[in-house]
């Protein structure tokens, strides 16, 4: 009986231990996280100095002498380099702009729920101009559309929704994946001519993303290279790993595979791993920038002499667009609609890559963003490292 | 019949334990290496080259990363748990061990620091279950979250970094008859080595009994606690490893991409017929669990399915195969020969 006593008592300890250990360590994370998210004063930025591209304001916005909006983004997900690049370009922007007076970045994590209390918490906090990149899809648009009815400009960026403009939102800045379709099976037929076998590592299953592109790809195959097939994608959900196992299932099946469409960047190194490991002919591969894959491509292409790569840039001055139509709309300009579907090129690495491959830089970092020095150290290199950047930014005036 | 000793019962042991070994094979480890015969025969007719050594070989380096997954959780299984935290450690793991690389630490440097990060969330886990009295479910859980959380705060572990060549030569060299890689050996190996301690020691049969039992364990002396925490720590130190041959293959390890692993590392060990409830399993039959899983992924991406079609195929495949291992198939038989028996007995 004692010794179970006993035994009863070392386990009450134990449990309070381990919730003081809980405890303690949810205080040294609040209390390091309340530490970057206070305002962050800095000096007036010159943009003539900036050795950015600066703003990309509308010439007709009225006079600027009094910096006085506030803007904020709502990013569906932020854990990785594209996000964070996002931010630092629209920061950069929002630094630049003779209008803004403080810039706000909050991040959803991936939840609707947080997504919808942060949008309403910003509303709250008076923001006059709210970018949102809407992860959570459709779900999110009575939430916009409280915020427009409140008086907030809202842009939507990246991820189309299927709301109304001027109830949800007054623009949406999004890709034209149709367009990106026709510019990668162009540069296959390049590379390929008018015979060839295309395969795909694509992304999330039921993503919104592939199918046009794939759906524009086969168009352009089937009117001027009848020869070129694309045969099958497979889910890779832009992950690394998952895509390097996908690309061996499709090596498995297809005997010949003359080219790979992979949007993700930092999957096509382990996908070239693959045909390596199998004994083939490395393809023409056609994929989103990244910078690792810049760095490795005069090995890879040493080696094998069948491979090349057609990279897009991951067009983050889409989101510099996005605040741009956002001050048009809040001053009561016509919006510049060209800014509303962007549409990126691709550029065959061995011409370009030389121009835009950082060394210093790791590997997912994308060298196509345009985001000056002072924002790249302020806000995207501590990103990158793990050290969340200050949330809010505040122009204190000269 | 007469043993040699005059003892006439010798004769009939021996027979028993042979017929049990038989049943044993017959009933845990058959089963898996069948299907997974029969699937790649059926293999065969989605895609012609599918079956040849150059694509099985690509293909056997992810069922040897599965396979190591499987069984760390094959442990935690037999114990009497469940691990949840597999997919978290993993990434933990190889984010960690990218992370060491990238700043000049040697290969078995980095290994080494993997293995005892990883081995701590085992301890965190172990001790959750044993002492806190924690349900297993629940603990690992909690633990896989500290785990993904502390992936994040690796420098760098947003960002893809690639490893150095000489870790992608390391896990994809081939050493055997240049066919065979350095993991499919070393599975193999910790294969063997789990088996006989399992199988041949006094520690592997009281690990197996506190599967079964752990009451009766308890009264038998055996010490249930250590049996039970152990099996924690020891599938950390394979998830880490996973965590690294993963990052030698994907060359960017990342904090998320061990979630592949979580659903079929226990897919693997329910349909290598170990029993959820502890105490019943086999080393070969994991194995023969991961491969299938890994062939059967692969089978149903060349048909052009799309991941979710893969996930409802490969709970759909849990549920047969636990269905399947419930099922007395003897008493099964037993009853359709008395129906025929009866109905012919009717009919004379």
């Amino acid at each position: 009986m004692r010794k179970a006593e006993r035994a009863n008592g070392s386990r009450k300890l134990a449990v309070l231990a381990a919730l003081g250990l809980v405890i303690a360590l949810a205080l040294a994370a609040c209390g390091s996280s309340s530490d970057s998210t206070g305002s962050e004063t800095t000096a007036a930025p010159n943009t003539e100095e900036s050795s950015g591209s600066g703003t990309t304001a509308n010439a007709s916005l009225p006079d600027g002498s009094e910096r006085k909006l506030s803007v904020a983004v709502e990013d569906g997900f932020c854990a990785n380099t594209l996000r964070q690049t996002f931010r630092a370009e629209i920061e950069d922007e929002a630094r630049h702009s003779p209008f803004v007076k403080e810039f706000t970045y909050s991040c959803a994590q991936g939840e609707l729920t947080k997504f919808i209390s942060d949008v309403q918490s910003l509303v709250g906090q008076g923001v006059d101009i709210l970018v949102t990149i809407p992860d959570p899809g459709d779900a999110v648009l009575p939430t916009l559309k409280k915020a427009t009815d409140e008086g907030v400009t809202v842009v939507n960026a990246i991820f189309p929704l299927n709301g109304k403009v001027g109830v949800n939102y007054v623009a949406q800045v999004v890709d034209d994946h149709h367009d990106r379709g026709i510019k990668a099976a162009e540069y296959f037929i390049e590379k390929l001519g008018d015979k060839g076998v295309i395969v795909g590592v694509g992304g999330p299953p039921g993503n919104t993303f592939d199918q046009p592109e794939i759906d524009a790809m086969e168009e352009v195959f089937a009117k001027e290279a009848p020869g070129i097939e694309f045969a099958q994608a497979a889910d890779g959900e832009y992950d690394p790993a998952k895509s390097a196992q996908a690309m061996a299932s499709l090596i498995q099946k297809y005997p010949q595979i003359d080219g790979v469409w992979s949007p993700e960047g930092t999957t096509v190194l382990p996908e070239i791993q693959q045909f390596t490991t199998a004994g083939r002919d490395v393809p023409v591969f056609v994929s989103n920038e990244a910078n690792g894959m810049m760095k490795q491509y005069e090995s890879v292409k040493a080696q094998n002499p069948s491979f090349d790569w057609g990279f897009m840039p991951s067009r983050t001055w889409a989101m510099r667009y996005a605040l741009d139509l956002g001050l048009e709309s809040h001053f009561g300009k016509p919006l510049d609609k060209s800014k509303e579907l962007v549409q990126v090129p691709v550029l065959d690495c061995e011409q370009h890559c030389p121009e835009y491959v950082d060394p210093d830089q790791p590997d997912g970092y994308l060298p196509t963003n345009h985001v000056s020095d002072e924002v790249r150290e302020d806000v995207l290199f501590p990103e990158m490292e793990g050290n969340t950047a200050p949330s809010t930014w505040t122009y204190t005036g000269p | 019949m007469e043993g040699a000793y005059g003892n006439q019962h010798v004769g009939v042991n021996v027979s028993s334990a042979v017929r049990a070994r038989y049943a044993h094979f017959a009933r845990l480890v058959f089963p898996v290496w069948i299907a997974l015969a029969v699937l790649l025969f059926l293999s065969g007719f989605f895609a012609s080259t599918s079956t040849s050594s150059q694509s099985l070989n690509n293909l056997v380096f992810f069922a040897t990363v599965l396979a190591i997954a499987a069984l760390g959780q094959h442990l935690v299984v037999v114990s009497g748990g469940i691990d949840l935290s597999v997919a978290s450690q993993i990434g933990f793991g190889g984010v960690l061990f990218g992370y060491l690389q990238n700043h000049q630490h040697s290969i078995p440097d980095s290994v080494l620091w993997a293995l005892l990060a990883c081995a701590g969330l085992g301890a965190i886990n172990a001790l959750a279950v044993t002492l806190l009295r924690i349900n297993p479910l629940i603990a690992t859980l909690g633990v896989g979250s500290l785990a993904l959380g502390a992936a994040y705060t690796v420098p760098g572990s947003r960002v893809a970094s690639t490893l150095p060549p000489e870790v992608t030569q390391l896990v994809s060299t081939r050493v055997i008859f240049d066919f065979i890689a350095r993991p499919t050996v070393l599975v193999v190996a910790i294969a063997i080595v789990m088996a006989l301690v399992i199988n041949r020691t006094i520690v592997g049969k009281r690990f197996v009994a506190v599967g079964a039992g752990a009451a009766a364990a308890r009264l038998m002396g055996v010490r249930v606690e250590l049996y039970r925490a152990a099996p924690y720590v020891l599938a950390s130190l394979l998830y880490a490893l996973c965590g690294i041959l993963i990052g030698g293959v994907s060359l960017t390890p990342g904090p998320t991409m061990g979630d592949q692993y979580l659903l079929p590392s226990i897919a693997a060990v329910v349909v290598g017929g170990t029993a959820l409830g502890g105490g019943r399993g086999s080393i070969a039959a994991t194995i023969g669990g991961a491969l299938f899983i890994t062939q059967l992924d692969s089978v149903t991406v060349q048909l052009g399915a799309s991941e979710a079609i893969q996930l409802m195929i490969q709970g759909a495949v849990i549920v047969l195969a636990v269905g399947l291992y419930r099922l007395n198939l003897g008493d099964l038989g037993l009853s359709v020969r008395n129906a025929l028996t009866n109905q012919g007995g009717a009919g004379a």
